[in-house]
């Protein structure tokens, strides 16, 4: 039904198929019986002779042990798996990277500097573990192949970890109700085999990529980095102004004050965006990307918004 | 019948608005508050419609994000708050409980009206939310107002929350007045252990209400002040700690639960007897039962929070604990099925909610099995898994029960029969129509669809449209069983005191039962279910 792409998701799948099969054969006991009983003893008329029975202690122990003993098999199976699932092998060298969920956005941080958005690179075959925290609200972070999740918190670091077996991608999901995009802060998570992998950790491209320019590059950013679901680039207002003609529009703040987007003010806009809230938007809506995004991919971010034109 | 003296007044009688609000009487306030949560369920019933409608596809239809996260949020907070809390206990609770041991009236009829009066205006303050724009002022926090999502969010969280907060001291004067009465009322002879197990099972609920509301209320109240004052409690940028929320918040919504199942157990209990005209089955194993889940409920709110950065220790421990609620619950299931063994079993519209009940709540109980362990609850926490396995409980569960039990008590409450035909389509409507919501359900869950998504991934889309089907048809059944009970209030052949033949004492007294229950208190001499004495007699 959903391939595992992980050791230990294979591993939780063989106690997910022994639950399945323990549900199985209850359910069909119980209603088997159930079901046999309304039929072999429905009512034939007014003077059906029934037993006058009032219960069994023998029965009534037989069915108290019995399931205690099953879910405490299944307990033990679980958290034995379950450990496993959790804590990354000691003795094994991880591969560590930081993670911060935001309205309504991933973003990674390398151990080399390097940063992505809602695209996780990971190598193939390495133990890579994700400190993980929130910049807003609570998120969790989902891996449906790799049967992981967890919630990502603000003002605490969570973890997770994994080894995916295959290069290959995966969905990302957002797990824990965060708001109005909540169903659109998707992710993939890319592994990478090693050649590829020693190629983007000294490069960040892909063998056969070329480089980007700033503009496309900017325009890539724009879309990984969430920009897009709160800034519209044909005029829509969303959560945020819309980009659409925003270089050199003059306007003015909440505050009264008159401004005129320049790149100043859009670099200033992504590192801190609270101080620069144009009249007629909410407050404390988006997280600042300071320490998440380069100089130079700010700089790539502000090329592409002067070219977002009508006509 | 010797019951019927020329002074014999219904209580449907006098009729007028007046005499209703300002009774006392035990079985209009059951009515009333019946009234009352069934104009709830409508109203979140279309909420949950417009959540399956909106997800026949992927991509935007009918409403956009923020109307979406609307509509779920409704549907939840009032299916919990207005519709299933008061559930069962307020309205058959409220109408049975002193017919079944024999009494006049609750220990304390004026609390029991206050408690509908609190409750109409706890209802109030929650639809006052409703007041102002919809994209900006509905609230849209889920029912479970996450901080510090909800700290944060513009949107009606403070009525929501204070009618939440005013709504829980409607449940706590439930419970206490149900838990004094059948400390205090019980007629001469109805120890405890001839009560019948629905009274049981209110006992076991109200106790859980007692309890567990203040804390709810205390975490509603703290959620407010850090609103309005800005303290920070739950604010991380405050210091304050979200997790903590989670915490205390289910510390009351787990345990809320069983206030919302056990009633209904107790329903099923009290059905399967008659139409098998046989006793129950273990009725202590029941009826104890009933109490330790209730006293196992407060032990297990941590598995909410195995993927919330609790420690793996306490990950652990509440994965075990978790597992012990699995036993008296099964030892109810097998005790309700062995009561059929042996019997002369009829199926009348209440048996087959009654049976229909124990084939849902088998899934219920069973698909939580993988969600209390540890290694498979990671991947299916928060995903459509989640929102089925709740879902067969509460509406496989309870609602089913409340409408079954409606159907076997509807000739007591108004003296009137229903078309049987209609209840049996209505029942089979209900039945196909829930399965088919929420089996897909089960399905996209499994392979990793998250829940309280506005939008999704076309490879769940197969799912997800069977899933909205399915819905359609569920709801088109309430309308079918509704329909038919209304019906029976103004058209429906009068009943008979006792047309099921059952030996409870709310069966005793004539259809619809006098202002005062009984002419006189009766003595109780045996248990609810000698079925089997009876044909030796």
């Amino acid at each position: 039904m959903i391939s595992d792409a992980t050791e230990v998701a294979a591993r939780v799948d063989m106690v997910q198929i022994f639950i399945f099969g323990m549900m199985a054969f209850w359910f069909i006991a119980c209603n088997a019986v159930l079901v046999y009983f309304m039929l072999r003893y429905r009512r034939k008329g007014p003077d059906d002779k029934v037993a006058n029975i009032k219960g069994n202690h023998t029965l009534e122990i037989v069915w108290t042990v019995i399931p205690c003993i099953l879910v405490l098999i299944i307990f033990y199976y679980g958290v034995v798996v379950w450990k496993d699932l959790r804590v990354p092998p000691k003795d094994e060298p991880v591969y560590e990277i930081g993670v911060t969920g935001q309205k309504w956005s991933w973003s990674f941080k390398y151990p080399n500097g390097a940063t992505t958005g809602n695209e996780l690179i990971v190598p193939q075959g390495t133990n890579i573990k994700l400190n993980m925290i929130s910049s807003d609200v609570i998120h969790s972070f989902f891996i449906p192949e790799f049967r992981v999740k967890e919630d990502v918190i603000p003002s605490m670091y969570t973890y997770l970890w994994f080894n995916a077996k295959h290069a290959g991608e995966y969905n990302i999901f957002c797990t824990e109700y965060c708001g109005k995009d909540h169903s659109h802060m998707l992710g993939k998570v890319r592994v990478l085999d090693a050649d590829n992998w020693e190629n983007w950790e000294k490069t960040g491209l892909m063998l056969g990529e070329e480089r980007l320019t700033p503009l496309e590059n900017g325009e890539k950013l724009f879309a990984d980095r969430g920009c897009k679901g709160c800034h519209s680039v044909d005029g829509a207002k969303l959560v945020g102004p819309t980009m659409l003609d925003a270089f050199g529009r003059s306007a003015t703040f909440a505050s009264g004050e008159a401004y005129t987007v320049d790149d100043n003010y859009i670099a200033n806009s992504i590192k801190y965006p609270n101080n620069q809230i144009v009249a007629g938007y909410p407050a404390n809506q988006m997280p600042s990307f300071d320490g998440q995004l380069s100089d130079s991919e700010i700089s790539d971010i502000i090329t592409y918004i002067k070219t977002i034109k009508s006509e | 019948m010797a019951h019927e003296k020329t002074e014999y007044r219904p209580y449907l009688e006098p009729k007028g608005l007046y005499n209703w609000f300002w009774t006392v009487d035990h079985k209009r306030i059951g009515l009333m508050y019946l009234y009352s949560i069934l104009i709830f369920f409508l109203l979140a019933g279309l909420c949950a419609l417009g959540v399956r409608a909106e997800l026949f596809y992927p991509g935007e239809q009918i409403v956009d994000h923020h109307g979406y996260n609307v509509l779920f949020t409704l549907h939840g907070a009032m299916m919990v708050f207005l519709f299933i809390v008061p559930g069962i206990p307020a309205t058959l609770g409220n109408f049975l409980l002193p017919l079944m041991i024999g009494a006049k009236d609750v220990a304390f009829p004026r609390l029991n009206i206050l408690s509908f009066w609190v409750y109409l205006l706890g209802a109030i303050v929650v639809l006052g939310s409703l007041v102002g724009p919809p994209g900006s002022s509905w609230l849209d926090t889920g029912w479970t107002f996450y901080t510090p999502y909800s700290i944060d969010s513009s949107t009606g969280v403070i009525p929501v929350t204070l009618g939440a907060f005013i709504l829980g001291f409607a449940s706590i004067l439930t419970g206490m007045n149900f838990i004094v009465t059948i400390h205090r009322m019980r007629a001469p002879g109805m120890t405890w252990h001839r009560m019948p197990l629905f009274v049981w099972s209110l006992y076991s609920a109200s106790l859980i209400q007692v309890l567990a509301t203040p804390v709810i209320a205390i975490t509603l109240l703290l959620l407010i002040m850090e609103r309005v004052l800005g303290i920070g409690i739950f604010d991380a940028g405050m210091g304050g700690d979200p997790v903590l929320f989670e915490n205390m918040f289910w510390f009351y919504s787990h345990p809320v639960v069983y206030i919302m199942i056990l009633p209904a157990m107790g329903v099923v209990a009290e059905i399967l007897p008659v139409f098998a005209r046989k006793p129950i089955f273990g009725y202590r194993a029941i009826a104890y039962s009933s109490l330790a889940i209730a006293l196992v409920s407060f032990f297990v709110w941590g598995h909410h929070l195995f993927v919330s950065g609790m420690s793996n220790w306490s990950r652990w421990i509440f994965s075990l604990l978790t597992f012990a609620v699995a036993i008296p619950t099964a030892i109810k299931v097998f005790n309700w099925i062995g009561t059929l063994y042996k019997g002369s079993v009829s199926f009348e519209s209440p048996m087959l909610y009654a049976c229909g009940f124990i084939f849902l709540f088998t899934i219920a109980g069973l698909t939580g099995l993988p969600l209390a362990t540890l290694a498979t609850d990671v991947h299916l926490h928060d995903t459509y898994f989640v929102v089925a396995h709740f879902h067969y409980t509460m509406q496989g569960g309870t609602v089913v029960a409340l409408v079954g039990g409606l159907h076997f008590w509807w000739p007591k409450m108004y003296g009137r029969m229903f078309n049987e035909k209609m209840a049996q389509v209505g029942f089979w409507t209900l039945f196909i129509g829930f399965n088919a919501t929420f089996i897909p359900q089960f399905i996209m869950g499994y392979q990793g669809m998250p829940r309280r998504y506005a939008d999704y991934l076309g490879e769940f889309h197969d799912m997800h449209f069977l899933s909205s089907v399915g819905a359609m048809v569920n709801g088109l059944a309430y309308f079918i069983i509704f329909g038919n009970l209304i019906w029976a209030v103004f058209k429906g052949k009068r009943a008979a005191a006792n047309p099921y033949g059952s030996l409870s004492l709310e069966w005793q007294t004539p259809s619809p039962p006098p202002l005062t229950n009984f002419d006189e208190i009766p003595t109780v001499t045996d248990w609810t279910y000698g079925y089997g004495d009876q044909q030796k007699a």
